[in-house]
């Protein structure tokens, strides 16, 4: 796949934030057992965390970030954008349509993003629910063991890990076919 | 203990505390604001590595976030240097930094501020695209995506988010921080490099790196007292190695007893050696050996040095002077009981494991000077640059002077406490500013004169004031003439005798002007005004070491004892007359000027005399040289 990558897409960036900044930055690095430690005492630390973790809270947000990448994706990565802008955009109307149809058609076939989309919903929706489960035992009075709570941050990572590598396998900018 | 600060420049951690706390618990660091006192930090951070400070490089206005190089500039300025003198031992920068709205410039803005910074303070000492500040960046993006970028803007290093706890940040400290000498690592706390100046740091950070290899050779030059041997005491304590630090100060002694001091010797080698010793190279093994004023190894010494600095993986060889016994069967023995590494019988080499460093108050780095001086090219490589890539200079206390106030407290402070004064004291502002301003000709020593100087003055007093400071002559640079008068021209006349220690003082502090032409053979008229006030030494050594009794051995000489003069002027115990007359010889190669009536000129005639002797001595067999 050849890709234009300093060309501004909006799926990239979304990609970008939920990889880099979201799971990597803030999942992948979570420690189950200090933070099951952490929950037993108040602290700004553990402020932060339930920030997160509570409904609409960040980590929820980015969820819905993921899932509206689900969305645009196969539009945002195609090629057939590029035939809005720059001196294609000059063409009659009826032939950038022609132009946009072939691109994109040639785009799904080689690029097998739909592919890709399936299973990104698939790990988004896994990752929620067991984000579901961690507030749950979280926020659940009396609250939960730490075992317990441990254990929930260990199946997000394993989750956060399968939609990182999902992330990584996607297109970093427009594909050319 | 002073705690190093690290600055952690990163648009998450600076907004979320929970991630702050994971990296603090992980690194085993602790949080702490940029106004934050040394003092507040020792005990905050009782028992953790490092304080660390959040800086977002971003501004926020509302929901809109946006990337802010001002605000990057405004921490990093807090601590470069603190306003109590503190650095940021080292940075660790995020490459990806998100805005609100998003700009293309997230992507890499991490890049875009070690740009910055690498342009605003960039490293003077280093090839250009170097930075004083040692940022490592830190990111969840793999090294292989971002790292030749991060190399090509000026990283000293590259770090994954994830790969971070306590001793990977302590490997990154030792590797690129800027942290000061206070880690004793078994060494005593007299024997720290005090300071905590850009120049004393980066000396320490290429310390720990030599002494980090653990197989290396390194030239450590410097001003005298600047604290060379103990740089390399700090490389010893760096390199892990289990053996003994060794110091061997190279004294003007004869080649063969600069040899065996310095590589050992068997019994019989020369007329000293009753018995087989190791020497200085050979205590060092699975050690380290600095050799202090290498420049002084005669010829022989510098031959076998060259070899003994070449390294063979982690092995050295050296060859003992003289040969291994073979009888009696007690001197084998002790012979076998004396090595300290392994022997090899055939090649009459012992192989030994040592972190070899030495030390020079000459600028053995200047090419012209060692021609000058006799000091063997090859040794200078092999040395120097061979495994080290260059000599490591100590900077002089006036290249380090924001360090004299810390080294004065210090200083009075042992020194009161030797005194059984009152401590603590406090000094005032002027005079830290008094000792700030001067041009410390006399490096380190000067401060501790004065240091003791005042801890007698003040000894009862918890007040130091400008009263108690020396008078202004002893240690004020306008006293120290820029230019020496040169004999025999209309300002000798001008001349005052002075001490040897203040001449020697002076001759430090000169500071020379010349033209291309006035060059032009500077050296040989500096040698020859060097014999000239060797030759003074040598007629005073000559007064105060007369002949008593009936030990006269030459009518000629009356009641001059030349061999007794040298000793006091070498300071050594045993001296020949011969190596006396060499070095008689020496010191008065320019013998045309000496009438012969005079006490220099009988002295010259006897040491000529002497040595005619000792060559027709050398033709006959068994016939070692006396000694007193």
């Amino acid at each position: 796949m050849f890709m234009l990558e300093s060309t501004a897409c909006d799926a990239e960036n979304l990609r970008g934030q939920l990889h880099h900044s979201w799971l990597k930055n803030e999942v992948l690095i979570l420690r189950p057992n200090y933070l099951a430690r952490m929950r037993e005492t108040v602290s700004p630390q553990r402020t932060s965390f339930e920030e997160k973790i509570k409904p609409g809270g960040k980590f929820w947000q980015r969820i819905d970030d993921a899932r509206r990448l689900c969305e645009i994706m196969t539009a945002g990565f195609s090629p057939a954008q590029l035939v809005d802008a720059g001196d294609l955009a000059v063409l009659p109307e009826d032939v950038q349509a022609l132009m946009k149809q072939v691109l994109h058609d040639a785009y799904l076939q080689e690029s097998g993003i739909d592919g890709y989309r399936r299973q990104l919903q698939g790990a988004v929706n896994e990752l929620a629910a067991d984000l579901e489960e961690l507030g749950k035992a979280w926020f659940q009075e009396p609250p939960a063991e730490p075992g317990v709570i441990a254990a929930a941050l260990g199946r997000i990572i394993v989750r956060a890990q399968k939609l990182s590598e999902l992330l990584t396998r996607l297109p970093t900018g427009i594909v050319l076919p | 203990m002073k705690i190093p600060r690290i600055l952690v420049i990163d648009d998450q951690y600076a907004v979320e505390a929970d991630l702050r706390a994971d990296l603090c618990d992980r690194c085993n660091l602790v949080e702490v604001m940029e106004s934050t006192s040394d003092l507040e930090l020792e005990v905050q951070g009782s028992g953790k590595l490092a304080g660390v400070v959040f800086c977002a490089g971003q501004k926020r206005s509302g929901d809109q976030v946006a990337n802010s190089l001002d605000e990057v500039d405004r921490t990093i300025s807090a601590g470069w240097p603190g306003s109590t003198g503190w650095r940021w031992a080292m940075i660790f920068l995020d490459i990806r930094f998100d805005s609100k709205p998003n700009r293309s410039e997230d992507k890499s803005f991490g890049l875009r501020i070690l740009e910055h910074l690498v342009e605003k303070w960039p490293d003077t000492m280093a090839a250009p695209g170097n930075c004083d500040l040692p940022v490592v960046m830190l990111s969840t993006i793999p090294f292989q995506e971002r790292g030749g970028q991060a190399n090509r803007a000026g990283a000293h290093g590259y770090t994954d988010k994830a790969d971070l706890d306590e001793a990977a940040v302590r490997e990154l400290l030792e590797e690129h921080g800027l942290i000061p000498d206070s880690a004793p690592r078994g060494r005593p706390e007299h024997r720290l490099l005090i300071g905590g100046s850009l120049a004393l740091l980066k000396v320490l950070r290429e310390g720990r790196r030599i002494g980090r290899q653990k197989f290396c050779n390194a030239l450590i030059l410097g001003p005298q007292g600047s604290g060379k041997t103990t740089l390399g005491e700090y490389m010893h304590a760096y390199s892990g190695r289990t053996g003994a630090f060794v110091p061997y100060y190279v004294k003007p002694s004869t080649a063969n007893l600069q040899y065996g001091e310095l590589f050992g010797s068997w019994r019989g080698a020369h007329s000293e050696a009753h018995e087989s010793n190791c020497g200085h190279a050979e205590q060092a093994h699975q050690g380290t050996l600095v050799i202090e004023e290498v420049h002084g190894l005669k010829t022989d010494s510098q031959v076998e040095l060259l070899q003994f600095g070449r390294l063979e993986g982690s092995r050295r060889l050296l060859r003992r002077l003289g040969k291994f016994p073979t009888s009696p069967d007690a001197a084998v023995r002790q012979a076998r009981q004396s090595i300290r590494g392994e022997y090899d019988p055939s090649r009459e080499l012992i192989t030994v494991n040592v972190l070899l460093l030495a030390t020079s108050n000459y600028p053995l780095d200047e090419p012209v000077w060692r021609a000058a001086n006799g000091f063997q090219e090859p040794l200078y490589t092999r040395l120097a640059t061979e495994y080290a890539g260059g000599p490591i200079h100590v900077p002089s206390l006036l290249e380090r002077r924001e360090d004299v106030p810390l080294l004065f407290e210090v200083m009075l402070k042992r020194a009161t406490e030797k005194l059984g004064g009152v401590w603590p004291k406090h000094v005032a502002r002027e005079v830290m500013d008094r000792l700030r301003e001067i041009d410390w000709t006399g490096d380190i020593a000067g401060l501790w004169g004065i240091a003791r100087k005042v801890a007698e003055a003040a000894k009862s007093w918890q007040e130091v004031l400008l009263r108690h400071l020396p008078v202004a002559k002893h240690f004020e640079p306008s006293e120290i003439p820029t230019v020496v008068p040169l004999p025999n021209s209309a300002q000798s006349t001008d001349i005052k005798t002075v001490t040897f220690a203040d001449a020697l003082g002076r001759l430090k502090a000169v500071n020379v002007t010349g033209t291309r032409r006035e060059l032009h053979g500077s050296l040989r008229d500096l040698d020859a005004a060097y014999g000239q006030l060797a030759q003074k030494l040598l007629e005073m050594a000559l007064d105060a070491t007369p002949e008593t009794g009936d030990t006269r051995k030459d009518p000629a000489l009356g009641d001059l004892s030349p061999t007794k003069a040298i000793k006091l002027l070498l300071k050594v115990d045993k001296l020949s007359t011969t190596q006396a007359a060499d070095e008689i010889l020496r010191i008065c190669k320019s013998a045309e000027l000496i009438p012969d009536n005079s006490d220099l000129g009988r002295v010259l005639a006897w040491a000529k005399k002497r040595r005619r002797g000792a060559k027709a001595e050398k033709q006959e067999p068994d016939s070692s040289p006396p000694t007193e």
